[in-house]
């Protein structure tokens, strides 16, 4: 049961590093200056994390998932300034799904490794010029003097 | 097996039509192994005690850097505002199954700020609290090796990402 949750998250944590690929493939051409250089370090990064995440997988007798040939970008990425701005939106949701994995960690290895994804995540969104949040990979991130469970559901049954 | 697949993309890009906060509901308290009533202590509530301890010691921190240098007030303000949502979801933690909110966090009175020592320096000041940051930081990466239910990791985890990102920010500022 632990470690059927512990695949679930890594294998959404790869598919996360799935679209952030694709992502940063889209969004690179557009930096500029230094910042070109960083997102060429990122999509490398995230390369390396991918296979990470496949050997994890693979070695728990598991096919990894596959990336999908596209995926819908949130905005026109049209400017250098829309470029970090989906770097960004593309940390927060890697934030998000590395945070998942914290949880469905069977050991303290996996948790740890996903902790320092998260942070490197969280440290990224500033490179990119968002600004610090509370609670990094956690949804509703604003205003929570009292989070609370949120009735939406879990993606475990949401492959078409 | 591909299970989550596509839905988990969908945290990261496809489902990006809708805001950020649409990732897969991470549900920051969740306690709900450890929320029955039952008189049984959770096994976990040192961890948290001591979190919570170390984030009143950061406030504190911050209140004495602000006491001795009010000119930061503005630019340490959303600081301790994060500050004070730690607190807070980890003070829920310990009340498991109170939905009332009967006892909020006083995070309104100011916490102690005895026998902290701010640098008259406003650049060391700056400094003192990102390595007070930093400690923070190593305190909760601690913990969540240690911590047993799995949702309190993640709090504590994504604790420890603001508190890099607080370290980072305030290191830089110092230069």
């Amino acid at each position: 049961m632990t470690n059927q949750r512990e695949i679930e998250t890594l294998q959404q944590a790869l598919a996360g590093v799935h679209a952030a690929i694709w992502g940063y493939a889209v969004l690179g051409p557009r930096l500029r200056n230094a910042d070109r250089e960083r997102g060429r370090q990122v999509y490398s990064g995230y390369r390396g994390l991918r296979d990470q995440l496949t050997s994890l997988i693979r070695a728990r007798r598991t096919t990894p998932v596959a990336a999908e040939p596209a995926y819908a970008l949130p905005f026109q990425v049209t400017s250098a300034t829309t470029a970090r701005r989906l770097a960004a939106h593309l940390e927060d949701g890697c934030a998000g799904v590395f945070a998942d994995l914290v949880a469905g960690a069977a050991t303290a290895d996996v948790r740890v490794f996903a902790a320092r994804l998260l942070n490197e995540c969280a440290e990224r969104r500033l490179q990119w010029g968002s600004d610090p949040v509370a609670f990094p990979g956690l949804a509703k991130d604003e205003a929570m003097a009292a989070p609370r469970r949120s009735p939406s559901p879990t993606p475990a049954n949401g492959t078409r | 097996m591909l299970v989550g697949a596509a839905s988990a993309a969908a945290g990261v890009l496809s489902a990006c039509t809708g805001p950020a906060s649409e990732v897969p509901d991470p549900s920051v308290t969740a306690p709900r192994a450890g929320a029955s009533p039952s008189p049984t202590p959770d096994p976990d509530l040192p961890v948290v005690t001591a979190a919570i301890a170390a984030e009143q010691h950061l406030l504190a921190v911050y209140a004495a850097t602000l006491a001795r240098h009010p000119t930061y007030q503005a630019r340490l303000a959303a600081y301790v505002r994060r500050h004070e949502s730690h607190l807070s979801a980890l003070t829920t933690l310990t009340r498991p199954g109170d939905d009332s909110g009967a006892r909020p966090v006083t995070t309104s009175s100011p916490p102690p700020t005895g026998g902290i020592k701010v640098p008259s320096s406003a650049a060391q000041a700056l400094a003192a609290l990102a390595s007070a940051e930093n400690a923070a930081k190593a305190g909760r990466s601690k913990d969540l090796r240690t911590v047993k239910s799995s949702e309190y990791a993640r709090l504590l985890a994504s604790i420890c990402a603001c508190e890099a990102t607080h370290a980072t920010l305030l290191g830089a500022e110092v230069g």
